[in-house]
């Protein structure tokens, strides 16, 4: 396989890998270190019942420093959202340097409000290093004025309006087909308004 | 400028010192949060504005009201004092929705978040119901999840599985006079931190699978797809992310 990419649904006991230290507030930057573009691929899930999966230690410790950083002891039980198992853990690895993903589990936290932004990436050397980690939201770019950021400047804004769309009309572009067949089988996220 | 400087630096340290995890607890009305200690708020009041009788109209406004509150906007990253404006920056999120009597209503906004002790991640826990008093819960039509980006980012994975739970939830789409309307979650933001305006919003729009950018030069408005999402069919909650720039095209599907 060119590429190890696996979504995991962890809980990830942190006794049982090193722990990665103190946390910082400053964000670990080497510049070097472009963030793949996830989720640009399809990943394998090991969500599967029955099948067992081997998972390197040094893949474990980098899931492990990732998570621990995010979600740290002190932080943690406050609420569902402090909790790692709540959470989905993407790893790609490419050559010394594991890139992690995490992002909410919406059907973790039950009736509880869902999340909008709040994940957060990671890269880990292989010595248990984080080299680099981007909070959601965060610019793409260590360097200040390193990058356009994604909301533009007033001068590439263009001029000219869309003519015959509403500004964020959702009725014309073209529906999928098929949607996905677990979006008309009743999930789990539909509930009765609370009381 | 160094007393701006310095006003950031206090209120950055005054937030840290607090030990927070929102923006700081001032009364407003249009604010609804948790009583310290309490669970999250499961359900968000209505309304803040409206009535609206058009989608737009509801949406540009809300995208106005939000990012006049505090430190909703980071600004550009070259500014000298972006990471300290990152760092105090605050989500909020709130819904726009349909009502029986045929009107597009913004409800109050939250800014209640994950606790992160050093206020490094920013996020908004969205209630998934509006109780508006006038009206039964189940009569209430969901349209817009709507919440901004401070530093003006594109949606994340967490904003793109939100709005489909959301979606399982309420109903991809809403029968309303204005046609069959899609759900779809926004992210809003300025440009600008000190004097901050409503300057374009990000949108997924889960039937279609579009991912939008909406920009504002003055008084005209931009569309641009910036690409389209593709869920696995299994529902492992994976999806995929195609990244294309091309212009909105106007013509509507029957």
């Amino acid at each position: 396989m060119k590429h190890l990419l696996l979504p995991l649904l962890l809980l990830l006991v942190s006794s049982c890998v090193r722990h990665a230290g103190a946390r910082t507030a400053n964000p670990p930057g080497d510049p070097s270190i472009q963030f793949p573009d996830t989720p640009g691929q399809d990943a394998i899930s090991l969500a599967a019942e029955g099948q067992p999966y081997v998972l390197d230690g040094a893949m474990l410790g980098a899931l492990s420093i990732a998570a621990n950083d995010l979600l740290p002891l002190e932080s943690r039980e406050r609420s569902c959202w402090n909790r790692q198992e709540s959470y989905l853990y993407r790893v790609l690895r490419q050559g010394d340097v594991f890139f992690v993903s995490i992002s909410a589990n919406p059907t973790a936290c039950g009736a509880e409000p869902r999340m909008l932004d709040g994940g957060a990436a990671y890269a880990v050397g292989m010595d248990g290093r984080i080299l680099r980690r981007r909070f959601d939201g965060e610019p793409e770019t260590l360097v200040p004025g390193g990058s356009t950021p994604d909301a533009g400047t007033e001068s590439d804004a263009g001029t000219s309006a869309d003519a015959g769309i509403p500004v964020g009309d959702t009725t014309w572009g073209k529906p999928l087909q098929p949607v996905p067949s677990w979006w008309t089988d009743g999930g789990t996220d539909a509930g009765a308004a609370p009381r | 400028m160094s007393v701006k400087v310095q006003g950031l630096g206090m209120a950055l340290a005054c937030s840290l010192l607090a030990g927070g995890c929102s923006s700081p607890q001032v009364a407003d009305p249009d604010i609804v949060r948790p009583a310290p200690g309490a669970p999250f708020l499961d359900k968000l009041p209505g309304p803040m504005l409206g009535p609206f009788s058009s989608p737009s109209s509801a949406l540009l406004a809300a995208c106005r009201k939000i990012l006049t509150k505090p430190n909703s906007s980071a600004g550009a990253r070259d500014h000298q004092d972006f990471d300290v404006r990152w760092r105090v920056s605050s989500e909020y999120c709130a819904w726009m929705y349909y009502t029986p009597d045929q009107q597009y209503v913004v409800s109050k906004l939250t800014d209640q978040s994950r606790v992160d002790p050093l206020q490094r991640s920013k996020s908004c826990l969205l209630p998934s119901w509006v109780d508006d008093p006038r009206y039964p819960p189940d009569a209430i039509r969901y349209i817009y999840a709507l919440h901004n980006h401070p530093y003006g980012s594109s949606l994340t994975e967490n904003d793109i599985r939100f709005i489909v739970s959301e979606g399982l939830a309420h109903g991809f789409e809403s029968e309303t006079k204005d046609g069959r309307l899609r759900l779809s979650v926004v992210a809003f933001f300025s440009r600008n931190a000190s004097e901050p305006s409503c300057d374009g919003f990000h949108q997924y729009i889960p039937l279609t699978g579009q991912l939008l950018k909406w920009t504002r030069g003055g008084a005209n408005w931009q569309c641009e797809q910036t690409g389209s999402v593709r869920w696995s069919d299994a529902d492992t909650r994976t999806f995929t992310v195609q990244k294309k720039n091309s212009p909105c095209e106007g013509s509507k599907t029957p």
